[in-house]
């Protein structure tokens, strides 16, 4: 389980996270929702250190964070933009000791990556694909994933979209933010709304659709008035 | 293990860059030396016509503006390199810097590895100097032998030329001292950037924070210096110097790990 | 495996340029060596130091002493360790109060040290030590005109310290001034000119000189004051306009205190070596006699020390060393009076002696 305890976190003079607490499984996909602006991609970041918080603590099954067991996918390549694939995967195999190859290369024939392309070569859709088969190569425990489908092609969203319910995913923790829910909604089980720099509800998603027969997207509205 | 793959990886990343530099620098001493010799080649047959000699000197052309420019360009381009293996980093919304800051390994390798690559870079520099210099002298010597020309300077005159006393001075051990100011040179650098980039995010002034910074950790010694130098000897002053030298070392070091390890911001 | 080849490819040339500049030939200091025939006492704290001359020869200056040979200017820390080793264990105090003056000089008498110094822009200051550890300081404030003058030296006489100082830095303006310590006043007078000037006093040494503390006690109430002369010429330059330009004279001077001005002993051959010590000035000169001037009378001996062709020649502790380049290196004899108490020679291993001038420090 991440636990994500008291965080706060400021930027210049706005105080972009005011106390933020929540928790995400291992083996569930949550999903940290908000409107533009309200700290879900400084969250992420500051779970894996790129951004240190300024308050509060992040605990991943109760120790402090362990990066060989959590791997982070931004919406954005992290590699040097003149690496091909081929490097890419290299680098990964040699700082990562549990870097699956074979899992890399079942995922570049998936997604019909050829490996000497480089990454200023790719299409968005392509590098957000490239992206994905890195982190998931990596074989982490966790996942945390930063607006995988900004910007990119239907079709590319869709191969991404059925990973998410593949045995990839399988006893892995997901934590995802994206605009996009409507297109994976049903496979969240847990939403986290931000508002303001708050937590404004945490739900299980399941039990809302059920019970209330509403949809992430209906309380959505509701919280953020649209 | 990590830390030679951090280096090897940084290596590669900059060999291109650093051949080219390479090649730059010795095209243009070894072009000048061609021009250099051909000059003075025709000037000695003008001379030999009215009966005089010319006499060539190798400090003339390794005085020479094309020369000290190829030292100057190795220089200038090892100081930017030095603050720009941190900053392309961050280029495009932070891209590789977020990659290296949740690798698997302790944070002050990433500091480590640039640093040691840096150092080669600059060893590889004066490594190849070198070789370039007692090759030059070489054809400098064989070619004026060959043309009959008379000729001044000993290989060991060269070497006490401002230049080059400072990058192969007579004492092996003078020449790990200068090495150690490089680096001190780098460590600067290095903190600077470390801690410029771990305020960005809190204030656009962060430049001029971490310049002051820096520059008061480096104030106190060189206050202290100056202002006991005159109670002082050379020996009590070299020992205060060494003092103050390790006293900066820490500091920045300490500076850089604690920036770099809690606060640096991607 | 293969991004480790960078280091190692970087890390040969590295080690292949280095490695070779490191090892590269140059001269080695062990190829020289002083080998003393007799009497080494006299070589303790001595040392011969070899210039290059020639460029073929060019490289760092090379000391050899009856402790082995070094370069003179090797490492850092071996400067530091030499300068150590120098001034051992000797008491800085008078020496560090020395150091924050300007343009400080000192001499030895029997009473200890006497420096004086310039501090600020009017205020002189005269500094006693008998021991080197306790220092005695006096101010001379608003003496501008002294201050503000170039020194040609000082000396002490009727124990009282006296400055010899051109006034404005005129060399023709040269006057004498007599510190009163009681009052804190200084008494001056202009120093009666006959053509010839004092360029400086001998005996004395410019900054607080560490290291030093073998040097030689000089009398405090001798009459006569040995100097260099110096006299000033009107030169023509190449476009007409004249100047003046002081010009050192050969010979032996000194300056009579009591009579305020300067006298020539009556010899005109150079100087090769000088040494004032108590009251007697001495010098080795061109012919290879040697000179013996009593500075309270003025009375002279002479006496032949060295034969053959003189060569460079330095007193230390009222010993001579005198230096003939020979075929393998240098000779070196050691004088006391008319006596030869030592001989010594350097000699250096396939290096071109003829290419070295060799000084006794």
């Amino acid at each position: 389980m991440i636990e994500v305890l008291g965080v706060k976190k400021r930027y210049r003079k706005k105080q972009v996270i005011e106390d933020v607490s929540f928790t995400a499984q291992k083996g569930e996909i949550t999903c940290l929702i908000g409107l533009n602006g309200t700290g879900k991609s400084t969250i992420l970041k500051g779970i894996m250190g790129l951004t240190p918080f300024d308050q509060g603590t992040v605990l991943v099954d109760g120790k402090p964070i362990d990066l060989n067991r959590v791997a982070f996918v931004p919406d954005h390549s992290t590699f040097p933009i003149h690496f091909t694939i081929e490097q890419c995967e290299a680098f990964m195999r040699d700082f990562y000791p549990t870097f699956d190859p074979k899992l890399f290369a079942r995922l570049v024939d998936e997604f019909k990556l050829f490996p000497e392309d480089k990454l200023n070569e790719l299409s968005k859709g392509t590098l957000a694909k490239v992206n994905l088969a890195l982190g998931i190569a990596q074989d982490p425990d966790y996942l945390l994933l930063d607006e995988p489908f900004s910007g990119i092609d239907v079709f590319s969203k869709e191969q991404i979209v059925e990973l998410f319910s593949s045995d990839l995913m399988e006893d892995r923790g997901v934590l995802i933010t994206t605009h996009e829910i409507e297109d994976i909604e049903y496979l969240v089980d847990k939403a986290v709304m931000l508002n303001r720099g708050r937590i404004a509800r945490e739900f299980d998603v399941e039990d809302v659709r059920f019970i209330h027969g509403k949809s992430i997207v209906d309380v959505m509205r509701e919280e953020y008035g649209a | 293990m990590n830390l030679l793959k951090l280096i090897g990886w940084e290596l590669d990343r900059v060999k291109k860059i650093y051949g080219l530099l390479l090649g730059v620098l010795i095209t243009i001493q070894f072009g000048w030396l061609a021009v250099f010799l051909w000059r003075n080649t025709v000037l000695n047959e003008e001379y030999r016509r009215e009966g005089q000699s010319l006499l060539v000197v190798f400090h003339s052309y390794l005085m020479s503006t094309p020369y000290i420019l190829s030292i100057g360009i190795g220089l200038i381009v090892m100081l930017v390199f030095s603050g720009w293996i941190w900053y392309r980093e961050f280029w495009g919304r932070g891209t590789f810097m977020m990659r290296l800051l949740t690798l698997p390994t302790k944070r002050i390798q990433l500091f480590i590895s640039k640093f040691i690559t840096i150092m080669m870079m600059i060893l590889g520099l004066i490594a190849v100097q070198w070789f370039a210099l007692v090759i030059e002298y070489q054809i400098f010597t064989t070619w004026l032998d060959g043309q009959g020309i008379r000729q001044q300077d000993t290989f060991a005159d060269i070497r006490q030329l401002d230049v080059f006393s400072l990058l192969y001075p007579t004492s092996f051990v003078n020449f790990i001292i200068h090495v150690m100011l490089i680096a001190f040179v780098v460590l600067t650098i290095f903190t600077f950037v470390l801690v410029e980039r771990s305020l960005w995010q809190r204030t656009i002034f962060s430049p001029l924070v971490s310049i002051a910074l820096i520059g008061g950790v480096l104030a106190i010694p060189s206050t202290i210096f100056y202002v006991i130098e005159q109670y002082l000897f050379m020996d009590e002053l070299a020992l205060i110097l060494v003092i103050g030298f390790l006293f900066s070392v820490a500091t920045l070091t300490i500076i850089a790990r604690q920036y770099l390890q809690k606060k640096l911001s991607v | 495996m293969r991004r480790i080849l960078n280091i190692v490819a970087l890390g040969a040339i590295i080690v292949a340029g280095i490695g070779t500049y490191a090892v590269n030939g140059e001269q080695n200091q062990d190829d020289w060596m002083l080998h003393v025939d007799s009497n080494e006492a006299v070589w303790k704290n001595r040392a011969v130091r070899l210039s290059a001359t020639d460029m073929d020869q060019s490289g760092q200056d090379v000391e050899v002493s009856i402790e082995g040979s070094r370069f003179v200017n090797g490492s850092y820390i071996d400067e530091v360790m030499q300068y150590r080793s120098d001034i051992g264990g000797q008491d800085r105090s008078f020496a560090r109060a020395l150091k924050q003056l300007n343009y400080a000089q000192q001499i030895k008498t029997e009473d200890g040290y006497v420096a004086i110094g310039q501090k600020g822009q009017d205020t002189l200051v005269l500094l006693q030590s008998r021991d080197g550890n306790m220092v005695e300081r006096t101010e001379f404030p608003n003496v501008q005109s002294i201050v503000d003058s170039g020194w040609g030296g000082m000396f002490v006489y009727d124990g009282t310290v006296h400055i010899v100082y051109n006034e404005n830095y005129e060399l023709t303006n040269q006057h004498v001034a007599v510190l009163d310590v009681a009052t804190t006043t200084i008494d001056t007078k202009k120093i009666e000119r006959d053509g010839v000037l004092i360029e400086y006093v001998m005996g004395e040494t410019w900054g607080f000189a560490l290291g030093d503390g073998q040097r030689t006690t000089i009398g405090k109430d001798n009459r006569y004051i040995p100097i260099q002369a110096t006299r000033l010429e009107t030169v023509e330059a190449d476009d007409g306009e004249a100047y003046s330009e002081h010009m050192s004279l050969s010979g032996l001077y000194v300056y009579d205190v009591e009579e305020n001005r300067v006298v020539s002993l009556d010899v005109e051959q150079e100087a090769i070596a000088t040494n004032v010590f108590g009251d007697t000035y001495q010098a080795l000169l061109a012919d290879g006699t040697e000179t013996n001037i009593n500075l309270k009378t003025l009375t002279e001996t002479s006496r032949t020390i060295i034969q053959d062709e003189v060569g460079t020649a330095s007193y230390y502790d009222g010993l001579l060393y005198h230096v003939s380049p020979t075929e393998d290196g240098a000779k070196v004899d050691v004088y006391d009076g008319a006596d030869l108490v030592s001989e010594a020679t350097v000699t250096g291993k396939e290096v071109n002696p003829d290419s070295f001038q060799y000084y006794v420090y």
